[in-house]
């Protein structure tokens, strides 16, 4: 550049001097000053630290805030989730007929076309007529040895067809009330005959015949006039 | 220090390791201060540097390099910022500025001897911050932050070509402040001849 200053410094003068080099010159002695010490303490030093450590507090503060905004999100997901599968079931009506199969209503449900299973006329696969069929679509009553005897005289078929439905004899809710079928003046629930857990000494009233639907329990060992066949 | 060095350095104190950064500051704060005591004189230096180290604070998780003049100059362009802020922070509200610009001849002495010394250093930087800004800016970033050209030009927002240019004309001044007469007899007696009685 301009080589030809007073001074004599040339560009690559300068450059040297820059670069650390050209000690020997008065500048670059007193550029070599510069990297001296001001003094043996570090102003502002404490500050620093104090700004770091609030940093890193605060970072450390941040980081728990995000966690607990995590599960509270996540928990939040998940109760929608659950709210919104107990909407579902509601809509379909599954939950009325948990709640009904819960507490034991089930003469809202006899005779509904739209029950599970449940055929509101008598099959002829269990009348007397047919008598070897029965136990085939009553699993209760395969080990009888009734051969469907136990229904005759029923005519209504109302028992007949409660005792095909498929998930009613499984409820447990019906085993824990065995009192109930004694009542002597509560005609008991035809698929209450299906529990296994049902005792015949209800049925062992001389004035009252069992329900046709009882004599299909594989633990009904009486015949419909109390009497033991053993 | 090794690349390598710094970088686990900087990684620690990014996790929030109190030595390590502890170490990059006592590394870098006289590199800071010397540079703020040549652009915003020596008074306001210390305030300046105090929020510079804040900034850096507040965003060295977001600092990626991994070597020590990238963070240096980092820091440092940290330190312009704050100092253009209160610049203008000053120019809202005037106030009586007491301009601390050392008295170049009062501590002349030998410089060879002064280079050893805090007082040479603060004698050597007065000389820098009589230059005009410019000039005595990107000789602090040069001499003081030990940068090259290009991440000086990125600091001072300039072309590399106008900062070697305007770090050529400094030194030349500074010569002939020192006296051009007497460098090429080299630094046994450069003492500034107004007080060379």
């Amino acid at each position: 550049m301009n080589d030809d200053r007073p001074n004599g410094l040339s560009d690559s003068d300068c450059e040297e001097l820059l670069a650390g080099r050209g000690l020997d010159l008065p500048v670059g002695a007193m550029l070599n000053a510069l990297h001296g010490r001001l003094g043996d303490e570090l102003p502002g030093e404490a500050a620093a630290m104090a700004a770091f450590r609030a940093a890193a507090l605060g970072g450390v503060a941040a980081g728990r805030r995000a966690r607990v905004s995590a599960r509270l999100a996540a928990a939040s997901i998940g109760g929608s989730v659950v709210l919104l599968g107990g909407v579902a079931a509601a809509a379909s009506g599954q939950v009325r007929h948990d709640i009904g199969s819960v507490i034991g209503v089930h003469q809202h449900h006899h005779g509904s076309p739209t029950d599970t299973g449940v055929t509101p006329t008598p099959t002829p696969t269990l009348t007397p007529a047919a008598p070897g069929v029965a136990p085939a679509t009553t699993p209760a009553g395969s080990s009888n040895g009734h051969n469907g005897k136990a229904h005759q005289g029923h005519g209504n078929g109302v028992g007949i067809g409660e005792t095909a439905q498929p998930s009613h004899p499984a409820q447990p809710s019906h085993s824990a009330r065995p009192s109930h079928p004694a009542h002597p003046t509560k005609k008991p629930h035809p698929t209450q005959a299906a529990t296994p857990t049902h005792t015949p000494t209800h049925h062992a009233h001389p004035t009252k015949r069992p329900r046709p639907t009882q004599a299909a329990s594989p633990a009904h060992t009486r015949t419909p006039g109390g009497h033991s066949p053993l | 220090m090794t690349t390598s060095e710094f970088a686990d350095l900087l990684r620690d104190a990014q996790r929030g390791d109190e030595l390590a950064f502890n170490t990059l500051f006592r590394q870098n704060q006289p590199i800071v201060l010397k540079y703020l005591a040549t652009i915003a004189g020596a008074a306001a230096a210390e305030d300046l540097a105090a929020d510079t180290w804040v900034s850096v604070v507040r965003d060295l998780g977001r600092f990626s390099g991994d070597e020590p003049a990238a963070f240096r100059a980092w820091v440092l362009s940290i330190a312009r910022r704050r100092w253009i802020d209160d610049v203008r922070r000053r120019t809202r509200r005037p106030e009586a500025l007491v301009d601390v610009i050392p008295d170049v001849t009062a501590a002349a002495e030998d410089v060879v001897g002064a280079s050893e010394t805090a007082a040479g250093t603060r004698w050597a930087l007065g000389l820098i911050s009589s230059l005009p800004p410019d000039q005595a800016e990107v000789i602090a970033l040069r001499v003081i932050g030990d940068l090259d050209v290009h991440e000086t030009a990125r600091i001072v927002g300039k072309k590399p070509g106008a900062v070697r240019v305007l770090a050529h004309r400094g030194l030349r001044r500074l010569a002939e402040q020192l006296g051009a007469d007497q460098a090429n007899v080299g630094v046994t007696n450069p003492v500034p001849p107004a007080i060379d009685n």
